[in-house]
């Protein structure tokens, strides 16, 4: 069973998108802040990570570098999740190492495609 | 009398007409006199002449009396002799009455004495006869009577002579004083004439000059020049016209006068209004030459009128773009588009103190239509821009919260419909998909008003490239071809070949050919009738795309304000669904950020065609 985790401040979309993966099939784990995210990762070592970009603590830009720095956590996919989604932000996310980028809001459908985009089963 | 012109030729005229009669009348009085003398003269020699004649018939008469007398002793001879004594004395005194050559009295002296010593003769010749008889009478009459008759026609022939001969001289000398007379008179004729004619032309010289020193003035006031004066005096025509020239020309100045205050008046008072409006006015001639800076543009640039009239803009404001603009506007016709209006933003100032000025230029056109300029607005937009700023601030933030909620709104309802959570009955389930729609149509307004407020903000930029006008278009058009074709319409591109690259933002231009489009398609007839032409053209230097459709067209009302944001036609009372009513607000950015333009022509029943324009690449 994949695991999913889900970086994400907002109580109602960590509810959704909790219930949707889990109906789909995977384990999911959630992170409220950025700090948490990193060592949440380091130690579970998710098959991919929603990520948030404005977070508590520590920004999903910041979260993004530090697991793709850790050589333990560098060949997790990282998928940004976010509404600030305008050109130089896309940019930043892909600079900073992101593999894709979702823009709020967002369908199951794209969820289903992003995963399965980076998730051999 | 009064000195009229008339009168003047008259008396040149008239003098003319005195100097050929004097002349005449010398001529006629020379000739007169002349004749006179020497008939007066010849008629006393004349009368000598007749004199001596008939002294000399007499005399002749007297011998032949004598020698009748001698021969027949004839009571008639005698007789005869006493009568030709008379004629003779008679003819003598005459003669004596009329001397008139020298010489002449000596000569008749002489005569008269041996005329009496004949006329004794003859008594004593009477004597002798009757006391010595015939013979001796002869002989006396031969010795002592004929040479005295000899001597005495000698007399009288010389008398004759001397008389003739006078005449003669008389002749000839009255025929050398007609000739000087002659003379005389052509030489007086010739000086009188030549002086005539020089006292004419003196006078005619004298009224007619003051003619032409009026000519010369009139035209002058013909140039413009009203300080013109006559200094001609005189009762004539000529002083009256003078007169009248000069009070002419004191109405011309003063009325020159005052059309010159009237002007500075007007012209002041249109630099008053020009100076109080408070946009930038600038001033170009048709040679882009500066006619005239207001004191809002004098303060934008900080240019003095004063300094930089007649100078090319160029050279005043170094600014390419406006140029550009201005240029724009005097090489094309768009400024008869009332509706135009092509802006360039730009920014002055310091940095501590940034003013922001939107600029536009239109064409300046005469009575004839003929463009004679351009007038340039700079209008001062800096608190606009400041509001702007904040607004786009406000809209990007608002569009960030309404995303976090959409994006459970949409998962949640997403899954609803999906029936993994639970199955839905009909009902049910249509209110989920409403509510789906609805999210969906709030996520694309979302963000379209990012991109729109971005846009205006200018925080996008251009990302300028050369590219086939053939690749825009077919990326933009083709993703409509399945829809259009699933109602029977037609999608047609019409371009030439051979057109060459168009600098643009690919993705941008991409997106409004997509956008125009798309609203083409959403109101083309399904039945089947259908159709859209997309087409380009090349003007000078620059494309003119077309997109045309067989729609219901647009109302006239609304045909300025689709550009506007949230402006939607609304067909029965409904918005078409999948438009957030920004897509031509954020076409028009685009496009006015190419330096291009954006319209539409349309007619309800008939369909719409949407123009834009964008530069040819260099």
């Amino acid at each position: 069973m994949s695991k999913i985790l889900i970086v994400e401040d907002e109580e109602h979309i960590i509810k959704v998108l909790d219930m949707f993966l889990k109906r789909e099939g995977y384990e999911v784990l959630i992170a409220k802040d950025g700090a948490s995210a990193v060592s949440l990762a380091q130690e579970e070592l998710p098959d991919i990570v929603f990520l948030d970009i404005v977070l508590p603590k520590l920004s999903g830009y910041l979260v993004c570098q530090a697991l793709k720095e850790d050589a333990n956590t560098s060949q997790i996919p990282i998928i940004f999740v976010s509404a600030k989604a305008q050109d130089e932000d896309i940019k930043k996310g892909y600079d900073v190492g992101g593999d894709d980028f979702l823009v709020k809001p967002f369908t199951p459908n794209q969820i289903r495609a992003v995963i399965k985009k980076f998730i051999k089963e | 009398m009064k000195k009229t012109l008339k009168t003047k030729l008259i008396a040149i005229f008239i003098l003319l007409l005195v100097i050929f009669v004097i002349n005449s009348v010398w001529a006629v009085m020379n000739f007169n006199s002349l004749t006179d003398s020497i008939e007066g003269i010849m008629e006393d020699n004349y009368q000598s002449v007749v004199s001596v004649q008939n002294m000399i018939n007499a005399i002749e008469r007297q011998d032949s009396a004598q020698l009748s007398f001698i021969f027949t002793q004839n009571e008639n001879a005698s007789n005869s002799f006493q009568n030709n004594q008379t004629e003779f004395i008679k003819a003598l005194t005459r003669a004596e009455d009329n001397i008139t050559e020298p010489g002449e009295d000596k000569l008749l002296e002489n005569l008269s004495y041996n005329y009496s010593q004949y006329t004794n003769m003859y008594q004593k010749l009477v004597e002798v006869q009757s006391l010595e008889g015939n013979i001796a009478a002869h002989e006396f009459y031969y010795n002592e009577i004929f040479p005295l008759f000899e001597i005495l026609k000698e007399e009288l022939r010389d008398l004759q002579i001397l008389n003739q001969e006078a005449m003669l001289t008389l002749r000839n000398k009255a025929g050398q004083t007609a000739m000087t007379a002659s003379y005389r008179t052509v030489l007086m004729a010739v000086l009188t004439v030549l002086g005539g004619l020089f006292i004419s032309i003196y006078l005619i010289n004298k009224t007619i000059t003051p003619v032409y020193g009026l000519v010369d003035k009139i035209r002058k006031i013909s140039e413009g020049d009203y300080s013109q004066q006559l200094d001609i005096s005189g009762n004539d025509e000529i002083g009256t016209l003078a007169k009248e020239f000069n009070h002419m020309t004191e109405q011309l100045k003063a009325y020159d006068k005052l059309n010159v205050q009237k002007l500075m008046d007007e012209k002041q008072k249109a630099e008053a209004i020009v100076n109080s409006i408070s946009d930038g006015i600038i001033v170009t001639d048709k040679d882009k030459k500066i006619n005239l800076i207001n004191k809002a543009a004098e303060r934008a640039f900080n240019i003095r009128q004063s300094e930089n009239i007649g100078k090319h803009f160029l050279e005043v404001i170094r600014n390419e773009d406006v140029f550009n603009l201005i240029e724009t506007a005097s090489k094309t016709d768009l400024d008869r588009d009332l509706a135009y209006r092509d802006y360039v933003d730009i920014t002055l100032g310091d940095k501590d103190n940034q003013k922001h000025f939107r600029v536009e230029a239109r064409t300046i056109r005469g009575a004839d239509d003929e463009k004679l300029g351009e007038v340039t607005l700079v209008q001062d937009i800096t608190k606009l821009k400041e509001v702007d700023q904040l607004k786009s601030q406000f809209v990007s933030t608002a569009a960030h919260e309404f995303r976090t909620p959409l994006t459970s709104i949409s998962m949640g309802a997403g899954l609803l419909l999906e029936q993994q959570i639970g199955p839905l009955n009909e009902d049910q389930n249509e209110l989920v998909a409403a509510i789906k729609e609805d999210e969906e149509r709030l996520t694309a307004l979302v963000s379209d008003l990012l991109d729109l407020s971005r846009m205006e903000s200018g925080k996008i930029e251009m990302d300028y490239e050369e590219y086939e006008i053939t690749e825009i278009l077919n990326h933009g058009v083709n993703p409509f071809k399945p829809q259009v074709e699933k109602i029977g319409g037609e999608l047609i591109i019409d371009i030439p070949n051979d057109l060459p690259k168009v600098r643009a933002d690919f993705n941008k231009i991409s997106w409004v050919v997509s956008n125009i489009v798309g609203n083409a398609v959403r109101y083309i007839p399904e039945d089947g009738n259908g159709k859209i032409e997309v087409a380009v053209k090349q003007s000078a230097n620059q494309f003119l795309f077309s997109i045309k459709d067989n729609g219901k067209g647009i109302p006239e009302e609304y045909q300025d304000r689709i550009f506007e944001k949230f402006v939607q036609l609304k067909s029965d009372g409904v918005a078409k669904s999948g438009s957030s009513g920004l897509g031509l607000a954020i076409s028009k950015e685009i496009v006015n950020a190419h330096g291009g333009r954006i319209w539409v022509r349309s007619k309800v029943g008939e369909g719409s065609t949407f123009y834009f324009t964008l530069k040819v690449a260099r």
